[in-house]
Formats: structure tokens, C-alpha cells, sequence
């Protein structure tokens, strides 16, 4: 019984701790809530085109200053090196895009190392985002 | 049978004529303004945008801009180090439009400009426009800060071989106290094998 209420408590604690610690870094992403997980939400925000071979492992959003600071880690899914291209789309809170159209990046990703492509929103405006990857 | 040989002679002349017209004739059409362009090692379209959008958004994090008041900056050059015809202007013209986009930085009147901008002023003072809607001589803002910058490249080959290394700084000075308040680099590389 009193091996019981010991493990009761350990249990409550550990939530308790879970639910006033600091968010996990996607859960501060847009569209967190919706998606309810890493995968899912990369599965919202993120579009390939042409089939790269990559994936979302990670990610991150912190706003500051008003701005939204976004950081995705890629992982290459080949056993060599793969060049492909990205570019985000930013949008309002009502769904509006906002900004000009980024430019398309090329970047190099090597095979079995994670890459973070960082960036940062064009104005306080844009509150949402999307992520393209084409090969 | 004699005609009939030269007449399908003619024919099949007439459909490869045709045929190699067509596949001489080039064609036009638009494409992404915003693509990758690796047409050659020369600076081109995707360095100018990858440089101005990257310190676009650096400079907005910068601390005097993302504190909210909105400074006034001015444009200066940007030094060509480069071995090649790089217009310089158009990397901090599209900084500029970005930033003006952002709401965060206000722009005063560029060493480049200000010609043109004494001269509307001046036009104004004459007698033909209304004294009371007119701009008044001496209410130019000077600028809080400046921004300036340089480009330089590396370039290195061999027989099979050639790379180029762009490297784009810029800075923002304070211009009252000569403070530099903010500098950040892109650098590219490029290379034809």
C-alpha cells in the first residue's frame, strides 16, 4: 500500500513537471497545437518537390522581438552527398502571404549529418511559414 | 513511276526541312525570377538575392533595429574587391526595399539622390506652387546611421577545376558617435568542374 502511494506521488510529480517546464522546441512552432507532433507538423509546414531525398528531423521556433526565428534540422537519407534548394513561404495570422517571394537557396547536405537551416521572418506580419525543399 | 518517285523524293524533302526548322527554332518562355541560376561562376542573380536576403533579416535582428524606433539609416557604398563588374547598387537597393518592407528602418536620402532631391526641393520654392503646400527648405532628417559594406571574391583554378569564393560584408555605423552597431558576412562559393 504504501509502495503504491509512493509511486502515485512519483507519477503526479513527473507531470507536474512536464506541464510547468519550458515547451519543447516545436511545440512553440505555428500550428503545434493542431498538428500534436514533430512529424505531423513537418508533414503540414514542409513540401517537396521532385522528391529530395531528406528529412525534417527537428524543429525549432522562437519569437523575438516580434519576429518568428525558425531552425529545421535536415537529415540526408542518402549515403552520399545531395544537393538540393529551399525557400519559405510566410504568412499571416489569417493566412495571408506576406513579403516577397525568398529567393530559392542551394544547399549541400552530407550524408549522415544533420544540417540546420536557420532563418528569421521578413517583418513582425508574418506570423506563419512554409517550407519547400525541391532537389 | 518515274514522277511518282521524285514526287515522294519532294515530300520527304519538304517533311525534313520542316522537321529541322522546327528543332532549330528556339523557344521563349518565363521562368522563377527566384530559381538557382548556375549558368556560369559569374556573380549573378541567386548571389545578389541570397546576400540581400541574408542581411536583411540579420540586420532586423540587430538591436537598434529590433528595438521598435525605427531608425534612419542611409545608404553608402559598397566597395567592389571583386576582378569582375559587380553593380554593387543593386545588392543594397534590394537590402534597402526589404528592409523598408519590414516597417522596422526608415531610409533618409542617399548621397546618390540627394542631387535629385535639392533639386525637387529647390522647384518647389518658385512662385508657381502653393506657398502653404510647398516643402519647406532645411526639414531634411539627417540620417542616425550609415550603412556600408564590400565585396571581395577569391578565385582559384587548374586545368579541370575553377572556384570562386564571394565573401559580402556589411556594417551599420552610428553616425553621431562612429559606434559600429551591427555587421554580419554571407559568404558563397561556387564551383565549374
Amino acid at each position: 500500500m504504501k509502495i503504491s502511494c509512493y509511486l502515485l506521488m512519483g507519477v503526479v510529480l513527473l507531470a507536474g513537471c512536464q506541464s510547468s517546464g519550458e515547451p519543447q522546441p516545436s511545440e512553440s512552432c505555428p500550428g503545434y497545437a493542431e498538428a500534436g507532433s514533430t512529424k505531423a507538423l513537418a508533414a503540414r509546414k514542409v513540401s517537396y518537390i521532385d522528391r529530395p531525398d531528406v528529412r525534417v528531423v527537428e524543429m525549432r521556433c522562437v519569437s523575438r522581438a516580434d519576429l518568428l526565428r525558425i531552425d529545421i534540422d535536415l537529415k540526408n537519407r542518402r549515403s552520399k552527398e545531395q544537393h538540393i534548394a529551399y525557400r519559405f513561404d510566410w504568412f499571416e495570422a489569417n493566412g495571408m502571404s506576406t513579403g516577397s517571394e525568398e529567393a530559392w537557396k542551394p544547399l549541400v547536405l552530407y550524408p549522415g549529418v544533420p544540417r540546420t537551416i536557420r532563418t528569421v521572418s521578413p517583418s513582425t506580419d508574418a506570423k506563419d511559414f512554409r517550407l519547400l525543399i525541391k532537389r | 513511276m518515274k514522277i511518282r518517285s521524285i514526287r515522294s523524293a519532294c515530300l520527304i524533302m519538304v517533311i525534313m526541312a520542316a522537321a529541322l526548322a522546327g528543332g532549330c527554332s528556339k523557344q521563349v518562355r518565363y521562368g522563377d525570377a527566384k530559381a538557382v541560376e548556375t549558368v556560369n561562376l559569374d556573380f549573378g542573380s541567386t548571389d545578389l538575392q541570397l546576400i540581400a536576403e541574408s542581411m536583411t533579416r540579420s540586420l532586423l535582428q540587430a538591436p537598434v533595429v529590433a528595438n521598435g524606433s525605427r531608425p534612419i539609416v542611409t545608404v553608402q557604398d559598397v566597395k567592389n574587391k571583386t576582378s569582375e563588374y559587380i553593380d554593387t547598387r543593386a545588392i543594397t537597393d534590394s537590402i534597402r526595399a526589404e528592409l523598408v518592407k519590414s516597417g522596422r528602418v526608415r531610409f533618409a536620402v542617399d548621397e546618390v539622390a540627394m542631387e535629385e532631391q535639392i533639386s525637387e526641393l529647390e522647384r518647389q520654392q518658385s512662385e508657381y506652387y502653393d506657398a502653404e503646400q510647398t516643402a519647406e527648405i532645411g526639414r531634411m532628417v539627417g540620417a542616425a546611421y550609415r550603412l556600408q559594406g564590400s565585396i571581395l571574391s577569391i578565385v582559384k583554378q587548374n586545368e579541370d577545376v575553377k572556384d570562386v569564393y564571394y565573401k559580402f560584408n556589411l556594417q551599420l555605423w552610428n553616425v553621431q558617435n562612429g559606434l559600429l552597431e551591427w555587421s554580419d558576412e554571407k559568404d558563397i562559393r561556387k564551383t565549374e568542374s
